[in-house]
């Protein structure tokens, strides 16, 4: 947890000295100009449908919608749900989850014109989901004495974690745009995932790994309107 | 207008993607240990020439250890030599468990039995591993005949791997050969 919380503020720091830095090269190289419109972008992850038709235990969807507010910042709404299954012969239980997250993006890209909504950033989210886990089959397999087997039954319960996340959207044509995310991605409540931590949380990923890493491939229609 | 490079770099990043999420499936490996037991040492009093006591870890020469059911079956389910270190796996079925342990099979020495009584704790490890149960020991009994008691060190039974959690003293026989007193390595795979 500490780790995460060092990787929080390093970010938020270069967060924040990035403006003064573009100032900089402002000043040496490229002018950065102000866009003349509002843009609202909407975006679905198109990794996942392919993975879940390659994968069994688990499926998700997802989608995004991010707002251009002012100097290069995005305001981001992602959500999504997805399922995962396990069935090993100690272990068997189903889980279910849809999620939501919340931050911003920071584009590092200079704004060569009005109109030039190309962006690699670097960003924060804070995520929710809520986590079914429906009743755990499970087996303690004991040469000894002989197997011990049961239920437990099924349990909800509500994941934390927040991002930091960086990657790139390019306009293909106009309106229409293709990019990739990176995450890292640091559970907040693990506690809440000791007693059963499902193999898969569509949106985070591991359940029983404080932290992962995690990519997404976008494709995003932009609406965009003068201000 | 695009660049090559560009979309070079986007279809590059669709295909690691793909590769990235599609090696996930398989099932994680367990790497926690799997065999939750107690760990034994063996130890008795030395008595040196100048007649001063002191307590020493213990080889028994050939042991035979193993379990009573919940039948009141006895079974032997082990043997080594020379070993002073003993993993005694409880029972997840019931809070109480015997063993019993003849200290050399080739002397045909008397066999005692130790009663551990314990409560359970069923625990998550990971998809990997599944569950197992943990313990906590709540007492150690034993008859008399070759050992002179048991001391808890330990109470709770983990995944621990360097834990010792009882030391079992025994009564220096004269037909136990007088091993070395010996150091602590690792304990037997069972």
């Amino acid at each position: 947890m500490l780790n995460s919380f060092k990787y929080f503020f390093c970010l938020l720091l270069v967060m924040i000295s990035l403006p003064s830095f573009a100032q900089e090269e402002d000043e040496d190289t490229i002018a950065s100009v102000e866009s003349l419109q509002h843009q609202l972008a909407l975006s679905i992850d198109v990794v996942q449908p392919i993975v879940n038709s390659q994968v069994d235990l688990k499926k998700s969807y997802e989608a995004a919608i991010d707002y251009y507010w002012r100097k290069d910042i995005y305001f981001v709404l992602e959500g999504g749900f997805g399922s995962s299954v396990v069935n090993y012969p100690d272990l068997a239980y189903q889980s279910r989850n849809t999620f939501f997250r919340a931050g911003i993006n920071k584009s590092l890209l200079p704004r060569l014109k009005p109109n030039d909504w190309d962006m690699a950033f670097l960003g924060l989210r804070f995520a929710a989901a809520p986590i079914n886990i429906s009743n755990v089959s499970y087996t303690v397999v004991d040469s000894v004495w002989g197997n011990n087997g049961g239920i437990i039954p099924d349990k909800d319960f509500t994941g934390y974690w927040f991002e930091i996340v960086a990657g790139m959207r390019v306009e293909l044509i106009r309106n229409f745009s293709a990019g990739w995310t990176m995450r890292g991605k640091f559970l907040l409540n693990s506690k809440q995932f000791r007693d059963l931590a499902p193999v898969y949380v569509a949106g985070y990923g591991k359940g029983d790994k404080n932290g992962v890493f995690d990519f997404n491939v976008y494709l995003t229609y932009a609406i965009r309107w003068n201000k | 207008m695009i660049s090559k490079g560009r979309n070079l770099l986007l279809l590059f990043s669709l295909v690691a993607a793909v590769l990235l999420v599609a090696c996930s499936q398989q099932r994680q490996p367990c790497l926690e240990p799997t065999n939750i037991s107690v760990r034994a040492g063996i130890y008795t009093t030395n008595i040196d020439t100048a007649g001063v006591a002191s307590i020493v870890s213990y080889a028994l020469p050939s042991p035979v250890w193993g379990i009573i059911d919940s039948l009141g079956n006895s079974t032997f389910l082990y043997f080594n030599t020379n070993t002073s270190f003993f993993r005694f796996t409880l029972s997840s079925l019931s809070d109480e468990c015997r063993w019993i342990i003849r200290p050399d099979t080739l002397a045909n020495t008397i066999t005692d039995t130790l009663t551990f009584s314990y409560s359970r704790q069923l625990t998550f490890v990971s998809n990997g591993c599944g569950y197992r149960y943990y313990y906590t020991l709540n007492n150690v009994n034993t008859t008399h005949n070759n050992i002179d008691s048991v001391i808890t060190n330990k109470t709770e039974v983990n995944n621990d791997l360097n834990a010792e959690h009882i030391r079992i003293y025994f009564i220096k026989r004269v037909d136990i050969p007088p091993f070395p007193s010996v150091t602590h390595g690792p304990y037997p795979t069972i």
